[in-house]
């Protein structure tokens, strides 16, 4: 919804606006470095996925070489029972099943991966959160046209389970489904978003988050994530840098970002993210 | 501390022994004819003697040490007929001289000439302005800006060309006091930092000092920028108007009592909002709709021979609306900048050697955001407001008990309110309030200063005592030594140093990057320390070809300068991290800035031609400045991104005939630095409903030095044609303007475009302009 007022900014500014490349940009070379991404959920496999820091220029595809003769090591701190994950043979992916390490709410977990081609041992720990909050309300209002498609505004809360007034660390993922008929004959077209940064507001012990979806009246789910601090600032981050440097920050005019956008990652030695989250989710239909 | 004591008393006790050898004296007023305006900064000589002197603001001059004897006393000023008059003096004597403007000059009532030549001015470190300069280098879209025009002055660097706000030295923007009519004003732009606020058919004088501060000057860092407005005329209605392509302006002086009372009013508006409007269909869609405008209002009364009061007003707002709108929503973006001064101040002139000046001002600023979506069932609207609010008294003496010594001495007394963050949201179900609290400083400040001159030396020492006390219950207190000595060599060399320590209890946090400023101003508390600075100067200035008709006046001044506790964002923040309600968004503004401190130092070097009929200066600064915050860079210096390593501005303004006249300038800069990203690394998209890791791998990218690039230097010609016509009703200037010339893309901002190249952006392109001024006047002429 925001993007017709954006675009109107948008043309205020950039009306004379004239761009070229510059050329013969020498970008320095980047680290011998790994970002190392595994995500803990109760009740499931471990999985993580290792990929090497790739110099920048404009020659770089947007995708990065994996790695594949690391040695992963996650232990949880309570109980002191480890395991060791295995290289599942693609794409950089290494996980271990439920059974070899189970992920439990409110404990720590640590996580030691060793590569051979660097020195240092990557590092780094996290909490599971000990509680997940569950959607108590949903509401939602009547159909309007966003230029594309029939949609509505709709509002869930939630009790806090965080036990602090500023940092609560949640996300939504909504899992839409809506009919289509064109060219190609008459589908469902399915997917999902996440939803981290905005639309979040907490008034005493409840948090409220406001979005749109549409308005099919098929049944959609969304999916609340209750997740540990670190894995939160990751994505809200990722989703900072997609919006401020991937897209060139031309979208955000009430404070666009053009400086530096940091990296957050709490693998010592390294890139990526070691986390935790916990998953409940509501279904809805919109009559 | 004694030292310092002992110095001034030692600076009174010569200054007054020195008054002993006075004998007769001679004082007067210099007016204009054309409508009895006192005209300040006028050169005053008796030839063949030492006694020379410049007129005050209100156009009084006073010489002493005179034998009795025949004389010729010359006066001069800028735009009028030099007049010679010849005086035979037996005692002391007090005398009134007229002079006639020129025919056809429009700033016949306007023009400072002492401040025209800001090169030889034994006070150094400082940029003077008269309104003929004002009019005379081009504008763009018909707006002679002040500030941008002091871009064009040696130590002075705009943030980049869109950007009239001042990088003095390496200070940032909020580093700058900016006083109209001696009270502060906070906001510093209009037009998202295109232009300043200050109306240039008003102004009177304009004076830059980047160093060597006077001791009565105090808050910032890096600059002080001192406008004076002028006085309505005493004698006869005054109309002023200008019609340009960005906006127009309006000013009217009115004497309600002669000689005792007048009132002078102006006003400035854009006109953007009506021809957005023109352009607005009947979509879903309104707006954008911008525009500002500014009023200015002063009252004049003559209380009396000794006494005059002037009570100020200052109102302006920059708004911006936008919208999209149907049967079913209706969202709308508003977004107001504003900010007001009102001032009041009473001189009183005891005698010839004593005054006295009474102060009482408010000023505010204020950043309102509000964003309202209504969609059918659901309304949302979030509301944001950051502002500072302050109310001082100040006092200041005045004492010369000789022509060659003068002494200021002056207290005052500031009260700062602060909100730095009300933000609200309401829907229909809940409202949540996460304002801060409002905060506050109290400064009790008092400053000497001693102002010494003979014929080799000229000294100005002070001293300035402030503190401030915050809101959490902390005190901070400062000494702040002041020192210009400037001596002359020879009769055409001269040496200039200066020595200024300034602190600034306040900071303004401005976003990195490009988009609609949202600035925030913030107090200083208990863990966040005011900033502070020392800069030292030495300058040498000599006149080249003394006794040719048009001397080169050459100045070379290398500067030093420290700064403590100066703030920026933490990386990856910006003022939407206190201006929205994000997730997580800290309330604590000392979350989001980082603290450090940086340095500068340069050489700036001018070379002026003031005299002829091409008349105008090459300016040079050969400049470095580097910041270090802990939090930011893993800590290492880096340089800011203002630092430019050169920067070139050529003025040049020649005078075809009394009617015509061509302008031109040229400026080149080093370019901007900034950060590009070194590597990029797979985020490795992860589903959260399956737990599985995709092989769809969407990029992040990894930071290397900060600021180790430059953009492509700028470089950009203007140039401008000006007419000056006589009417029976008074005068007007036509003004044909060309804003960058050959077009060069200048860049604005780099971006990382897909396929990881690397985009600049430019936004201004060759821009002509026409504006139409007049000056209308009636009455005696």
């Amino acid at each position: 919804m925001k993007h017709p007022l954006l675009v109107l900014l948008s043309s205020l500014i950039l009306g004379c606006t004239r761009e070229q490349v510059i050329e013969n940009i020498s970008f320095p070379q980047a680290e011998n470095k790994v970002a190392v991404y595994c995500l803990l959920t109760p009740g499931d496999s471990i999985f993580a996925s290792l990929k090497t820091l790739k110099s920048i220029s404009a020659l770089t595809q947007d995708s990065t070489e994996s790695v594949t003769t690391a040695q992963i090591i996650l232990q949880n701190s309570q109980t002191k029972k480890q395991a060791v994950l295995r290289y599942l043979g693609h794409d950089g992916l290494y996980g271990c099943s439920q059974q070899e390490l189970p992920v439990v709410t409110g404990h720590q977990y640590t996580l030691v991966t060793y590569i051979p081609s660097i020195n240092t041992p990557l590092q780094a720990s996290c909490t599971v959160p000990g509680r997940a909050a569950n959607i108590e309300t949903f509401t939602y209002g009547l159909p309007y046209h966003d230029g594309a498609y029939e949609r509505r505004r709709y509002s869930l809360s939630w009790r806090d389970v965080s036990d602090r007034s500023i940092t609560y660390n949640y996300a939504i993922v909504f899992h839409y489904a809506f009919p289509v008929t064109d060219g190609g004959g008459s589908r469902i077209i399915t997917g999902e978003s996440l939803y981290i940064n905005e639309g979040f507001e907490k008034a005493t012990d409840y948090v409220y988050y406001a979005g749109d979806c549409p308005d099919t009246h098929l049944t959609q789910t969304v999916h609340l994530l209750t997740m540990d601090s670190n894995l939160f600032r990751f994505y809200a981050l990722a989703d900072n840098m997609y919006k401020g440097v991937r897209r060139g920050g031309t979208n955000d005019f009430f404070g666009a970002y053009q400086g530096v956008m940091p990296e957050f990652t709490n693998i010592e030695n390294g890139f990526g993210v070691f986390g935790a989250y916990l998953r409940t989710e509501k279904d809805i239909i919109i009559q | 501390m004694k030292q310092l004591l002992m110095l001034f008393v030692f600076i009174g006790y010569t200054a007054l022994s020195l008054s002993i050898a006075q004998r007769i004296q001679l004082g007067g007023k210099v007016l204009s004819q054309a409508n009895y305006q006192s005209l300040p900064g006028a050169s005053v000589q008796l030839l063949k003697t030492k006694a020379t002197g410049v007129t005050d603001e209100e156009g009084h001059f006073f010489l002493d040490r005179i034998s009795v004897g025949q004389y010729d006393l010359v006066v001069r000023y800028a735009g009028y007929l030099t007049v010679k008059k010849r005086l035979f003096l037996s005692g002391d004597t007090t005398i009134t001289i007229l002079l006639i403007p020129f025919a056809t000059d429009l700033d016949e009532v306007t023009v400072d000439a002492q401040h025209t030549d800001f090169a030889d001015k034994p006070l150094s470190s400082l940029a003077s302005l008269s309104a003929q300069q004002l009019r005379s280098i081009p504008s763009i879209g018909g707006e002679h800006d002040v500030a941008r025009i002091l871009t064009l002055t040696p130590g002075v660097k705009a943030d980049n060309e869109a950007n009239a706000g001042l990088f003095v030295r390496g200070g940032t923007s909020d580093q700058n006091l900016f006083l109209l009519d001696n009270v502060p004003l906070y906001k510093n732009s209009h037009f998202f930092g295109f232009l300043s606020p200050f109306n240039s058919d008003i102004i009177r004088q304009a004076d830059l000092y980047r160093g060597g501060f006077p001791a009565r000057f105090g808050g910032r860092l890096s600059s002080v920028l001192d406008v004076r407005l002028k006085s309505a005329s005493m004698e006869a209605v005054r109309l002023q108007g200008s019609v340009g392509v960005l906006s127009s302006r309006l000013s009217v002086e009115v004497p309600l009592i002669k000689d005792k009372v007048s009132v002078l009013l102006a006003g400035r508006r854009s006109y953007f909002d009506v021809f957005t409007r023109l352009f607005t269909g009947s979509g879903t869609t309104s707006g954008p709709d911008y525009h500002f405008y500014d009023l200015n209002g002063k009252l004049a009364a003559q209380l009396g021979k000794h006494s005059r009061l002037h009570l100020f007003y200052y109102q302006d707002r920059d708004r911006l609306q936008a919208g999209a709108k149907n049967d079913q929503e209706n969202f709308r973006y508003d977004q107001r900048w504003t900010s007001g001064i009102t001032g009041l101040s009473l001189t009183t002139l005891f005698n010839k050697q004593l005054s006295n000046e009474l102060e009482a001002h408010t000023s505010n600023y204020a950043l309102t955001q509000q964003t309202t979506q209504i969609q059918q069932g659901i309304g949302t609207v979030y509301n944001f407001a950051n502002s500072i609010r302050t109310k001082t008294v100040r006092n200041t003496i005045e004492y010369t008990p000789v022509s060659s010594y003068k002494l200021r001495l002056g207290a005052s007394g500031t009260v700062y309110g602060f909100q730095p963050g009300n933000l609200t949201f309401s829907d229909n179900q809940t409202t949540v309030n996460k304002s801060v609290d409002s905060t506050g400083i109290t400064e009790v400040s008092g400053f000497l200063e001693n102002e010494w001159e003979t014929s080799m030396l000229k000294m100005n020492a002070g001293l300035r005592y402030a503190t401030y006390s915050t809101t959490d219950q902390h005190h901070y207190s400062f000494l702040e030594p002041r020192l210009m000595v400037a001596y002359k060599i020879t009769p055409i060399t001269s040496l200039v140093v200066t020595y200024s320590r300034m602190n600034q209890p306040i900071h303004l946090l401005t976003n990195p990057g490009f988009g609609i400023p949202v600035d925030l101003w913030f107090p200083s508390k208990s863990n966040i320390r005011p900033q502070s600075s020392q800069l030292v100067s030495i300058a040498y200035h000599k006149t080249i070809a003394p006794t040719a008709r048009s001397p080169l006046a050459l100045s070379a001044e290398a500067y030093y300068k420290t700064l403590q506790q100066i703030i920026t964002y933490r990386d990856g923040y910006s003022s939407q991290d206190f201006t929205t309600s994000k997730q997580n968004a800290t309330r604590k503004w000392e979350d989001i800035m980082a603290v450090g401190q940086g340095k500068s130092y340069g050489i700036e070097l001018l070379l002026q031609k003031k005299q002829g009929r091409l008349t105008g200066w090459l300016g040079y600064t050969l400049s470095w400045t580097k910041h270090q915050f802990d939090a930011l860079n893993q800590g290492r210096a880096f340089f800011a991104r203002h630092d430019r390593r050169h920067d070139l501005s050529i003025v040049s303004l020649y005078q075809i005939s009394k009617r015509w006249s061509i302008n031109g300038t040229w400026i080149y800069q080093t370019g901007q630095a900034i950060t590009l990203p070194q590597a990029v690394y797979s985020q490795t998209d992860y589903n959260f409903l399956t737990n599985r890791f995709s092989s769809n791998a969407p990029v992040l990218v990894a930071y290397g030095e900060r600021n180790s690039y430059r953009m492509k230097a700028t470089h950009r010609m203007d140039v401008s044609f000006q007419r000056k016509t006589t009417h029976r009703w008074g005068v007007g200037q036509i003004d044909i303007s060309v804003y960058n010339l050959y077009n060069r893309q200048n860049p604005y901002f780099y971006y990382l475009a897909p396929g990881n190249r690397v985009k600049a952006v430019s936004l201004l392109t060759v821009i002509p302009s026409l504006s139409y001024t007049v000056n209308i006047y009636t009455g005696t002429k």
